[in-house]
């Protein structure tokens, strides 16, 4: 009993990571209608950004996020007017592409930035580790949960409550009706795509203390991601989060007790089977955020 | 899509690309690919043209720029030059794949028109390789494929055309066997799910279980997983005596850092693995003391050849490791005697250089003397080693 | 999705300069150069049955590197128990292709769209990390390696060598004069009105009493066979099979290439084959510039080209017509 809570602790807490990777591709797939496979490498950025200001220069962790954020809002704005403006009114598959292009752009500039060694940014929170009982864990884990369960509220008060948040809203359900009503659709992408991506490097920055960034760590991450985000339902956020944390646990179980090099397959399955007697994910809502 | 656009984005990317190129640190050894160290000033002889087949791009991208840092190094002890040739060096890229290594073999032998080639860490490009070594006749020193099938295949009676400097996953599991069987009753096993951790983990396992230890399990990860902790939970509640590690610098970070996370007290023994490094200490900055107690086996370690380790902290701002120093070695002394060797016969060809492998014998390297025997593969001294207060402390240097 | 127009003549023009293409090996003697014109043929055909399925019925599959890699694991495998002769390979890797592509039809088709993209992309996944972990039988990680050579009858009699690269060449080109033909049949013949009707209007293309599902399947089946059989020639060429063969970057390459070049075109899958088969081996630079200027051109040719390839050789025709 003892040893499948402390299985269960670790996959609440690894799916606390996915969960907040998963939270703003979630938002760009409800909104935009794209599926961003650059989105773990906009994570990745995070990580470098981190490791740039935080460790090279020894800027405090909290002002290095909060350069990170405006660093990743410019580079939002410069992905959605070159690449996802240009393909929006293309098929998903145009917008595969293109964000798969993005993604092998971001990559390979990270390695001729920092090189392909990966660095590690470890802060004194998550060098200190709480002992609770026969549990111990890092306390920098606390953090990545509370962030993302802040994030989740945040967002979602803001698609409810703002003006710009309803007509994000508005365009997730029909784009044409938008136009329509004189909503600027365009606009709206582009809020929707720099949100998505200052999520994504926040999450980077937050998540990158516990373990290491490197030029590869975005693919693994996008993966992750959107397997949340198709369990959940597409743009389901509430779904996505959900399924990320099950995600977790189901992969922490899984690899403690059947087999850890099949860990992987055992989300895949769970995944095929949602989309298959639940296509809109295991929620059920067809649309929304 | 109007005309109009459509240059506006070339411009748009050309800009990106080129504020890119002038933004990229100069020390970045890639930036200096082609022809990577020229440093000839006379040019009475033909330049001597060395191929650099590794990864460069991929996840173990890092391993390939290792080689780099550790073959130019050497190169530029030798002042640029072996026997008054000028050397170059030309790389390929394989990505850790075996139908790109194809092509990056080909490209060196074809395009580049390389003399000698010095081979991949992926066994499996290696072994990919071998019959294309043969169909041009050009030899390949290899310095990190462990997979005991290259010598099998090798040598007298096999392709003779391919040369290993490192010692295969068998050698080294012969030796470090006894180590682990006299010290320990049971083992658990985590390794890279990949040829370079199965590998590892197949060779020893008969030899312990001969010696009389139990093993208690074996995990396989993904090289960059994360999450580690189901796995060292499941080895927590197995209670081994020792957890044997197969990985590289980075992942080692991970796990070790997860290992201390849920307080684990199992001894470490790193196999074949490279965490008893100076570059992992460098890496780990915050958390001296992850890989204190660790006991080690590799083909070199730090300590061994301090003017070597100086010299690499120096020119790279980085510390050596067991991957960027076999390139060095394999520059300074296995290539420096095998060219010297074919300039005192005559002519160099591919085939010189190749018999003067061959005939190769060096008395005398920081890694024991280096012959190649029948199977094209070199014997070198196996040191085991442990992290003592932040020191690497040798404790026994094995010799074959 | 519009109705395919292409010049009629179409595959003459493709079949005629692969005849020129295939006095190639006579004037180049260089086998780097042959290397990559056998490279290129590969991606022709690996592509051309990507693109029955990606162009024909507008599904977007993520799985295809799992057949290739299944038909190259089989072949290896075979090689190795009984040293069997090429056809004999194709058929079989054929065969279980197939059978792979049914397996993983019966969830996939039931989704459509995006749904259906994942669903295939998770099932890609799933047999990959099989292939990977189940090391009794295909060594796992470690790989087969010394795959047999191809041979046109048992125990290696008539044996092409692997260092025969002219005979490569040959076979490769044959085998997509094959696929060329296979795919103007597909697009141009009964089974392709149908899939035109049903790209068209679904709706109204069941109404008329079109087994639409069927249709769908039959062209995955068959794009998934001749993809195992490509595998299944190529495992001996490069004689090293490992898991990396079903892995997502053939699949990426091979999504790359058809929306490059242009869906549902065979001049465009052609011409993107070759594009991105020769381009990046004549780029002589690091990795990750190479890496970066073949994203940005990705990048370029899907937000600002429209139709890609494709589109560029009707645009020319429509010039030359006009002058």
């Amino acid at each position: 009993m003892e040893i499948f809570l402390q299985y269960l602790i670790a996959g609440i807490t690894n799916g606390a990571t996915y969960a907040l990777v998963a939270l703003g591709l979630t938002l760009l797939v409800g909104v935009a209608r794209l599926v961003n496979f650059a989105h773990g490498d906009f994570f990745m950025l995070g990580g470098y950004l981190l490791v740039f200001l935080f460790v090279d220069k020894e800027i405090p962790y909290l002002l290095s996020i909060v350069i990170t954020l405006i660093v990743m809002l410019i580079l939002g704005l410069l992905f959605e007017r070159i690449v996802v403006h240009p393909t929006i009114n293309k098929t998903w598959r145009e917008q595969l592409v293109a964000t798969l292009a993005t993604s092998i752009i971001l990559s390979n500039v990270a390695i001729l930035f920092w090189g392909t060694t990966p660095r590690l940014a470890p802060t004194k929170l998550s060098l200190t580790i709480l002992r609770l009982g026969p549990i111990t864990i890092s306390s920098h884990r606390f953090v990545v949960f509370f962030v993302a369960v802040i994030s989740f509220i945040a967002l979602s008060f803001f698609t409810k409550n703002t003006k710009i948040g309803k007509a994000m809203r508005a365009a997730s359900q029909n784009r044409d009706a938008c136009l329509i009503y004189g909503i600027n659709v365009n606009f709206v992408s582009l809020v929707t795509v720099t949100i998505s991506t200052m999520m994504s490097g926040l999450a980077g920055v937050i998540i990158t203390p516990l373990y290491n960034v490197s030029p590869t760590v975005g693919s693994v991450m996008t993966l992750k991601a959107l397997t949340s985000v198709v369990m959940g339902g597409l743009g389901n956020t509430t779904g996505a989060i959900i399924s990320a944390f099950i995600l977790g646990i189901v992969e922490a179980l899984f690899s403690g007790y059947v087999s850890s090099q099949y860990q992987d397959v055992a989300s895949f399955v769970i995944m095929i089977l949602i989309l298959v007697f639940r296509p809109h994910g295991m929620f059920g809502k067809k649309v929304g955020i | 899509m109007n005309k109009h656009k459509f240059w506006s984005i070339c411009i748009l990317t050309g800009t990106i690309l080129a504020l890119i190129t002038s933004c990229v640190p100069q020390q970045s050894i890639q930036s200096e690919d082609e022809k990577a160290v020229d440093v000839s000033i006379a040019e009475e002889k033909e330049p001597i043209r060395i191929g650099v087949a590794a990864s460069f791009s991929g996840p173990i991208a890092y391993v390939g720029e290792g080689y780099m840092m550790g073959a130019t190094l050497a190169l530029e002890e030798l002042g640029g030059k072996i026997a008054g040739y000028p050397i170059q060096f030309y790389t390929a890229d394989n990505a850790c794949n075996p139908e790109q290594a194809t092509s990056a073999i080909r490209k060196l032998v074809d395009v580049d028109e390389v003399h000698l080639i010095l081979g991949s860490g992926c066994s499996s490009c290696t072994l990919a390789s071998m019959p294309l070594l043969e169909e041009n006749k050009v030899a390949q020193i290899t310095g990190g494929s462990t997979a005991p099938e290259i010598s099998e295949m090798a040598g007298i009676g096999g392709n003779i055309w391919e040369f290993r400097v490192n010692a295969s996953s068998t050698v080294m599991a012969e030796a470090y066997a006894p180590y682990i069987a006299k010290n320990e009753k049971s083992v658990f096993f985590m390794a890279f799910n990949d040829d370079y951790g199965r590998g590892a983990v197949d060779a020893i396992k008969p030899l312990l279980q001969a010696e009389g230890v139990e093993i208690l399990g074996e995990e396989y990860f993904e090289r960059g997983t994360s999450d580690v902790r189901p796995i060292l939970l499941k080895i927590k509640e197995a209670n081994p005596s020792a957890l044997l590690l197969t990985t590289t610098e980075s992942d080692a970070i991970t796990i070790l850092r997860q290992f201390k996370e849920l307080g684990l007290s199992i001894k470490i023994y790193g196999y074949n693995s490279t965490i008893v490094t100076g570059l992992f200490t460098e890496m780990t900055p915050d958390e001296p003391g992850l890989n204190e107690g660790i006991l080690e086996i590799t083909w070199w370690a730090q300590g061994m050849t301090p003017e070597m380790e100086e010299a690499f902290l120096s020119r790279w701002g980085t510390e050596a490791s067991p991957h960027r120093a076999i390139y060095y070695f394999i520059v300074r002394y296995v290539v420096k005697e095998a060219i010297e060797l074919a300039a005192q016969r005559g002519e160099i060809t591919r085939e010189s250089l190749r018999d003067a492998l061959n005939d190769l014998s060096i008395e005398n390297t920081p890694i024991g003397p280096l012959e190649f025997d029948d199977n094209n593969q070199a014997h070198h001294w196996l040191p085991v080693y442990t992290m003592k207060d932040g020191v690497v402390e040798v404790i026994e240097i094995l010799k074959p | 999705m519009k109705a395919i127009k292409e010049n009629k003549y179409s595959i003459f023009l493709i079949i005629g300069v692969l005849l020129l293409v295939s006095i190639l090996p006579l004037l180049v003697n260089l086998p780097f150069v042959l290397h990559v014109l056998i490279s290129t043929l590969m991606y022709i055909g690996f592509a051309l049955s990507y693109d029955i399925v990606t162009g024909q019925i507008g599904a977007v599959s993520l799985a295809h590197a799992s057949f290739f890699g299944l038909g190259a694991y089989v072949t290896a495998l075979i090689g190795k128990a009984i040293g069997a002769p090429f056809w004999l390979n194709i058929i079989i890797a054929t065969i279980l292709s197939i059978g792979l592509a049914i397996v993983m039809s019966l969830p996939a088709f039931r989704l459509s769209d995006l749904s259906f993209s994942f669903a295939t992309l998770g099932l890609a996944l799933t047999v990959q990390l099989v292939v990977k972990n189940w090391v009794k039988i295909t060594r796992g990680p470690m790989c087969i390696h010394n795959v047999s050579n191809s041979s046109l009858w048992f125990n290696g009699i008539l044996e092409i060598s692997r260092t025969n690269l002219i005979a490569y060449f040959y076979l490769f080109l044959m085998v997509d004069i094959v696929i060329i033909i296979l795919y103007r049949l597909i697009s141009t013949g009964r089974l392709g009105r149908t899939l035109t009707a049903v790209r068209n209007d679904e709706v109204l293309a069941s109404s008329v009493g079109i087994n639409i599902q069927r249709y769908k399947r039959l062209t995955f089946f068959i794009s998934a066979g001749i993809a195992g059989a490509i595998g299944s020639l190529w495992a001996p060429y490069i004689s090293v099979v490992c898991p990396d063969y079903l892995s997502m970057d053939y699949t990426l390459n091979l999504l790359a290439i058809v929306f490059i070049g242009g869906s549902g075109s065979l001049l465009g899958v052609v011409g993107g084959s070759i594009l991105l088969t020769v381009w990046p081996e004549l780029l002589r630079v690091t990795p990750a510039f190479r890496l970066i200027i073949y994203g940005l051109f990705l990048l370029i040719f899907v937000t600002s080209i429209p139709n890609g390839v494709k589109g560029i050789i009707s645009n020319v025709n429509k010039r030359l017509k006009i002058n």
